[in-house]
């Protein structure tokens, strides 16, 4: 992140501050995006947290750390989403011609659905560390700052969030019980 | 069954799909709405105020000299103690931050989270709104009337870390969280506290046990959403027979301060009453103490609780 565009855009400037928001920008609503796993409320979060960066720029004391300061404003502008809509409005997508198959022949699209529904079973704060790692490539150390928790936290909610969603995955691994079982 | 590098993978690879670029109108309508949203100026809070010890109490106060900037008006140096007269601030309309020090005008204030990064972890608020009447004053993060005098109240805010068992002898004193620090919810949102033999319900010399900690709520407002945030009270008391210079470094310790190198909250005289609120935000409990002393008029008070009932947490 340029420094001195932060900088700048503390002491007012408008224009330093619509080019960190076009820097920044997408990354912020990609992660927004796969936290909330909803469009509107994913550009919702990020169109407030832009709006948090500019408001209280002036009070980043290390322009340095702008990069882990701007995602911490952006979990919160989750969380108020989250808090707005509780109830799960899912976004139906179109599948591609060429789905890709597994290795025993049945589709991917199966994985992606208990993913997605385990990842909406995790709270918000387990959702951030799973997409601030993950998707962000974040160190666990950068995670908890960002987050403003300690790394331990940070490693405690990254286990049991995957610990759920690989139980997710497993649900439909798990053979049926075969009919007139003596 | 999928193996942990299995649900690595997956996982990687499911979050690398979808949506990648901010839409242009949402950059647009955040860019319309920056005239609408001004910049919240500020500076950096100075450290808490000196330990109060019984010397202190007798009217021997360090000389501080500040300069406070204010939005839209200004602020003079000020000198706690100094016989030179001070000219009157002028009220103000909207928040304002609140000054390292000095008199404070009627009006609007907001005492910002000094730490709005929250590294390694803090209480999760912006900052706290509140309204205070004439003649009251702040010194490094404590509000106040009638400073280290038998009449004082006061109020101050708080990430606290940990509670002394013996807010005397606290150098060798066990720590313990605070109550607020591991508790969950119900299913109506109630607060369910963590078994704990510490926290200020144990705290020695803080007054007769059982100690009850009463649930209420403050004013919050959370992503310009208002509503209220889950608190617990407490009342606290310190002996009125307790000689604090017999304390460990002269001072009476009710708990530490996160994350500030031994930062402590020692703001504590013989008699003095503690209200004290811990509110449930995110991360660490976010704690206000409000104080008097037994000599505190009905109107001072009043005007504490008046304070108290103006008081917003602004989540961020």
């Amino acid at each position: 992140m340029d420094t001195e565009l932060v900088i700048r855009a503390q002491h007012g400037d408008e224009g330093a501050f619509t080019s960190l928001a076009v820097a920044v920008g997408d990354r912020l609503h990609a992660v927004a995006h796969r936290i909330l796993r909803d469009t509107d409320l994913a550009e919702d979060a990020t169109q407030q947290a832009l709006l948090n960066v500019w408001r209280d720029l002036p009070q980043l004391r290390d322009p340095a750390r702008f990069d882990a300061w701007s995602y911490r404003l952006l979990v919160r502008a989750c969380y108020a989403e989250a808090r707005r809509t509780r109830r799960w409005a899912p976004n139906l997508r179109l599948l591609p011609a060429d789905e890709p198959m597994g290795a025993d022949g049945t589709s991917l699209v199966i994985d992606r659905d208990q993913l997605e529904r385990g990842f909406r079973r995790l709270s918000i704060d387990h959702r951030a560390v799973v997409v601030l790692h993950h998707y962000l490539d974040l160190p666990l150390s950068e995670v908890a700052e960002a987050l403003g928790v300690p790394e331990g936290t940070v490693r405690s909610r990254l286990h049991h969030a995957m610990r759920g969603l690989r139980a997710a995955l497993d649900a439909d691994a798990r053979p049926a019980r075969r009919e007139g079982a003596q | 069954m999928s193996t942990d590098r299995d649900v690595t993978r997956i996982v990687r690879s499911w979050l690398d799909e979808g949506v990648t670029a901010l839409p242009d109108r949402v950059l647009d309508a955040v860019l319309d709405q920056l005239p609408a949203n001004p910049q919240r100026r500020t500076f950096w809070l100075a450290r808490r105020l000196p330990p109060m010890n019984s010397t202190f109490r007798l009217g021997i106060a360090a000389a501080v000299l500040v300069i406070a900037a204010i939005l839209g008006s200004s602020y003079i140096n000020s000198q706690v103690g100094s016989d030179q007269p001070t000219p009157t601030p002028s009220p103000s309309a909207t928040p304002v931050p609140l000054p390292s020090a000095g008199a404070l005008a009627p009006g609007s204030y907001f005492l910002a989270n000094s730490d709005p990064i929250c590294a390694g972890g803090c209480s999760g608020y912006r900052w706290i709104t509140f309204t205070l009447p004439a003649g009251w004053a702040t010194s490094h993060g404590l509000v106040y009337k009638h400073l280290n005098q038998p009449g004082e109240v006061a109020f101050s805010a708080w990430t606290v870390d940990q509670v002394y068992a013996d807010p005397c002898h606290w150098q060798g004193s066990a720590l313990s969280p605070l109550e607020l620090a591991n508790h969950s919810h119900d299913a109506t949102g109630a607060i369910i506290l963590a078994p704990e033999d510490g926290g200020l319900a144990n705290q020695a010399l803080r007054g007769p046990l059982p100690r009850a900690l009463t649930p209420v709520t403050l004013a919050s407002v959370w992503s310009g959403v208002s509503g209220r945030v889950m608190v617990l009270r407490i009342d606290l008391s310190v002996p009125t027979e307790l000689d604090v210079s017999t304390c460990d470094k002269g001072e009476f310790r009710s708990w530490t301060e996160w994350h500030v190198a031994d930062g402590a909250n020692s703001h504590h005289a013989p008699s003095q009453l503690d209200t004290v609120y811990m509110v449930d935000v995110d991360r660490r409990p976010l704690v206000i103490d409000a104080s008097h002393m037994p000599a505190t008029s009905e109107e001072d008070l009043a005007e504490l609780e008046a304070i108290l009932a103006s008081m917003i947490i602004d989540r961020g």
